[in-house]
């Protein structure tokens, strides 16, 4: 591993994230040594947060585990060109992000949402119970109503803003993170995040308080 | 009185609306099946047969540090080597498909191209058609070994066919072989001096369209008829020399234009050409005629 990109991974990447790409890093030593059945393991770990990458850069739930199962193929079929330079994620990341943008590029016209439901314990959440005093059938179809608004104005934004707000706000990624998944500076990721938010906050203006 | 007016409800910002997306979540059974479609796909992979450009791929990942002066040696390995290519096949001795008369290709020759200009005396060549004229009756050698002798005479010594080559050979101090262009004019006044049984075979032979459209034809039937037509002479000599022409039967200079190249066929074409030449002006492998 080059020294430069060493420092700068010890620099910017939390205790936390080092020790999981350290631990990664040894499951793909397996993997590239022909221990195939090593990368289940980094399947089962990094399955939900692929999918929810993906799903929330496209809305379709179909199109979204058939993007994250191509992510995980490509990602084994070319293992024994990833070196360690980034973590094992950060390259993961990267391949889903780049398999979804070329399937939004190419169905740009077409466009269907199916949604995931959100889970019972969720909608009786503190913010739902902050955001309407209903209760039983009358929640449920608010809930409904929400989610279908809040990802009618992530649709609304471009691919590229869409994806800052995803690996941000709902996935937790930091801003380096991002920067080097997507390609481009941190500078880039704070500015598109900026604007990215003001337009959400602009469509779901009624919700908020 | 409910406690609702004394408890507000809390501040909802952008970033719980947000959050509020980490909560649609796939329930358990969507992971089994995509499970099962995950193996189904990678067994798949495994199965597909990579094409040639992965591997490649691959070896230059797999060699990554020296991908750069790899790439940097392979540029400048093909530069070379086309320079060296280019700069050889322009001091080659370059091919010349010559037509005889019998209807094939009368000799693939190499004619090695002077590198360095020589003054050429052309006039004298000019005057002395009329000898050349003469020479294909006086030693009985068919157009196409004459054109041949041409271009496979050795350095310094000239075929006795052409005797005004001679004198142009003299009138170069030094010289030691046949310049292009003296070659050239040789050929081509050969290809005019050719008897009429000769220019009409020529023309018989099917040339491009003909011999595509019209496989069957059989030119020896206007080879026996034109050299007995009763007609004059001179306009249909003029005509079949102009046809011959166009046909491609003339050696052109290799570096004259196909527009110059017709234009000189179409002066060549008609009678007393050399009398109404203006100007003839020679230099290195140049010749320039003014009409």
């Amino acid at each position: 591993m080059d020294l430069t990109k060493v420092i700068s991974k010890t620099l910017t990447a939390s205790p936390e994230r080092q020790q999981e790409a350290d631990a990664d890093w040894e499951v793909v030593k397996k993997v590239q040594a022909g221990d195939v059945a090593a990368f289940d393991k980094l399947i089962l770990k990094y399955r939900e947060r692929v999918y929810s990458v993906i799903y929330n850069l496209c809305a379709n739930r179909e199109d979204a585990a058939d993007l994250a199962q191509t992510t995980f193929i490509k990602a084994f079929q070319s293992i024994n060109r990833f070196q360690g330079q980034s973590s094992f994620f950060t390259w993961l990341y990267r391949i889903a992000v780049n398999a979804t943008l070329t399937h939004l590029r190419k169905n740009k016209l077409r466009t269907f949402f199916s949604f995931e439901r959100i889970t019972e314990e969720d909608k009786t959440s503190e913010l739902i119970e902050a955001l309407t005093d209903k209760s039983g059938a009358d929640r449920e179809a608010f809930v409904k109503e929400l989610q279908e608004k809040l990802n009618e104005a992530l649709q609304k934004l471009s691919i590229n803003h869409r994806m800052v707000v995803t690996l941000f706000e709902i996935d937790g990624l930091g801003h380096n993170e991002i920067a080097e998944i997507m390609g481009c500076s941190v500078g880039t990721v704070r500015s598109r995040l900026h604007y990215a938010k003001q337009l959400l906050q602009a469509d779901l203006q009624s919700y908020l308080r | 009185m409910s406690d609702h007016r004394f408890n507000p409800p809390p501040r909802v910002t952008l970033e719980d609306l947000l959050r509020l997306k980490r909560t649609e979540r796939p329930p358990a059974e969507f992971w089994i099946q995509f499970e099962r479609e995950l193996q189904q796909k990678q067994l798949a992979a495994l199965v597909e047969r990579k094409a040639w450009w992965h591997e490649l791929a691959a070896f230059y990942s797999r060699y990554g540090r020296v991908r750069a002066p790899l790439g940097a040696t392979a540029i400048l390995a093909l530069t070379l080597f086309s320079i060296r290519y280019y700069s050889h096949s322009e001091q080659d001795p370059r091919l010349l498909l010559a037509t005889g008369p019998g209807g094939q290709p009368a000799a693939r020759m190499a004619v090695r191209m002077h590198d360095q200009a020589r003054p050429v005396v052309v006039a004298a060549a000019v005057r002395e058609r009329a000898s050349v004229e003469q020479a294909p009756a006086s030693n009985g050698k068919s157009t196409a070994s004459r054109v041949a002798a041409i271009y496979q005479a050795p350095a310094g010594e000239v075929p006795g066919f052409i005797p005004w080559v001679g004198d142009v050979m003299q009138n170069q101090a030094g010289a030691s072989g046949l310049t292009t262009s003296v070659r050239s004019i040789a050929v081509n006044l050969i290809t005019a001096s050719v008897t009429d049984a000769d220019l009409a075979e020529a023309l018989a032979r099917p040339h491009g369209f003909e011999e595509r459209a019209v496989p069957s034809a059989h030119p020896q039937h206007t080879a026996e008829m034109l050299p007995t037509a009763a007609a004059a002479a001179e306009p249909r000599r003029a005509r079949l020399l102009a046809a011959l022409g166009s046909a491609g039967a003339f050696a052109p200079e290799p570096s004259a234009p196909e527009h110059a190249r017709r234009s000189v066929n179409q002066y060549l074409a008609q009678d007393g050409w050399d009398r109404s030449m203006g100007r003839l002006e020679a230099e290195g492998d140049r010749l320039s005629i003014k009409f």
